[in-house]
């Protein structure tokens, strides 16, 4: 019990410290890394998981505690994923009553944009480790327009895009 | 409208939605606002928006909210439940089997390609979250581009360039 406590708090120090998942991977290699208790290569292998699963990128974070200490610190891990996700309720309590008033509109409307900025930067390093020719580009454009235009569940697109890029490696 | 309808939903978009959060939030928001009409699209930009000023992870924060704007409590509780099992424990059995995979010459290429289209997904997803807001004044389409700029150069951490562009869009209207 000591030990799943431990854990739940040393995970969710990086939760609550950081504004989206890979925000908090500097706060656990600190943690973890540094002090031996998991290797760089387990971490980078974590963030790969993370990215390959369904849900959010920061779902590496349950990775990490499944290497560290099983199915015990996969929950403890999952736990402080979901405990700071409620403190958008009195936010949404307190907000929502003034959402409608035209400045808070503009300043949400600014957030959300700014948002997405924020994310498209997200996305560049991703990038820059998917793209290595031509192929991954024409995944990447073909994918992003499917799912623009298309309800088409996204599962279907990796399972495709995975065949395409093996059809390609085995022809070369 | 009942809880179960609600799980339903947030069960496909959470388990079925590869790329991130941000495709996720788009699915979910297809499904509660396009399909059912249980949300209006303010609702789900005020969801989202809260979630990226929350601590953790924003797609939980957001399915908490949204949850919560459609069934209250108990539909803020069963979607993160909801949005945060399934997903956990997919995450942690591909990690138990992760040391089998790699030893299986074919999974390299697969892995790539399914990285490249989760790329391409979150890049889709941002474009249809930003579309709507695309139209509006040129103040709005500055924020974002400031907010991409500071991201990349990483000047400021991102919950104060998201301060700073709140702050600009409630005092500064375009009209």
């Amino acid at each position: 019990m000591t030990q799943f406590l431990l854990l739940y708090l040393l995970f969710l120090k990086a939760t609550l410290s950081s504004f989206s998942g890979m925000t908090a991977l500097p706060i656990l290699r600190e943690d973890l890394v540094v002090t031996h208790r998991l290797t760089d290569r387990q971490l980078n292998t974590a963030v790969v998981v993370g990215r390959l699963t369904p849900g959010p990128k920061g779902s590496y974070i349950v990775s990490v505690g499944q290497m560290l200490d099983g199915g015990r610190g996969a929950t403890a891990a999952w736990l402080a994923l979901v405990t700071p996700a409620l403190l958008v309720l009195p936010l949404l309590y307190w907000l929502g009553k003034r959402a409608a008033l035209p400045g808070v509109k503009r300043a949400l409307n600014a957030v959300m944009l700014a948002s997405v900025g924020l994310s498209l930067t997200a996305v560049v390093p991703l990038a820059r480790d998917a793209i290595d020719g031509p192929v991954p580009v024409l995944l990447i454009v073909a994918s992003a327009a499917m799912f623009v235009r298309s309800k088409l569940e996204t599962v279907w697109l990796i399972v495709i895009g995975s065949g395409v890029m093996l059809g390609v490696k085995m022809l070369n | 409208m009942y809880l179960g309808d609600l799980a339903r939903v947030v069960l496909r978009a959470g388990t079925l939605t590869f790329g991130g959060g941000n495709p996720t939030t788009v699915a979910l928001r297809r499904q509660m606002v396009d399909e059912r009409g249980w949300l209006t699209e303010a609702d789900v930009t005020l969801a989202y928006t809260l979630s990226r000023i929350t601590p953790g992870t924003n797609l939980f924060a957001c399915c908490a909210a949204l949850g919560y704007m459609v069934r209250g409590w108990p539909g803020a509780i069963v979607c993160l439940l909801i949005a945060s099992v399934p997903s956990s424990i997919i995450t942690a059995l591909l990690t138990i089997a992760m040391g089998r995979i790699l030893l299986w010459p074919p999974a390299t290429a697969l892995m790539h390609g399914a990285i490249a289209v989760s790329v391409g997904l979150s890049l889709g997803s941002l474009f249809v979250l930003a579309q709507p807001y695309l139209t509006q004044g040129p103040l709005i389409r500055g924020l974002c581009l400031i907010a991409a700029g500071f991201g990349l150069a990483e000047l400021l951490p991102p919950i104060w360039v998201l301060a700073v562009c709140a702050a600009a869009g409630y005092v500064w209207s375009d009209q």
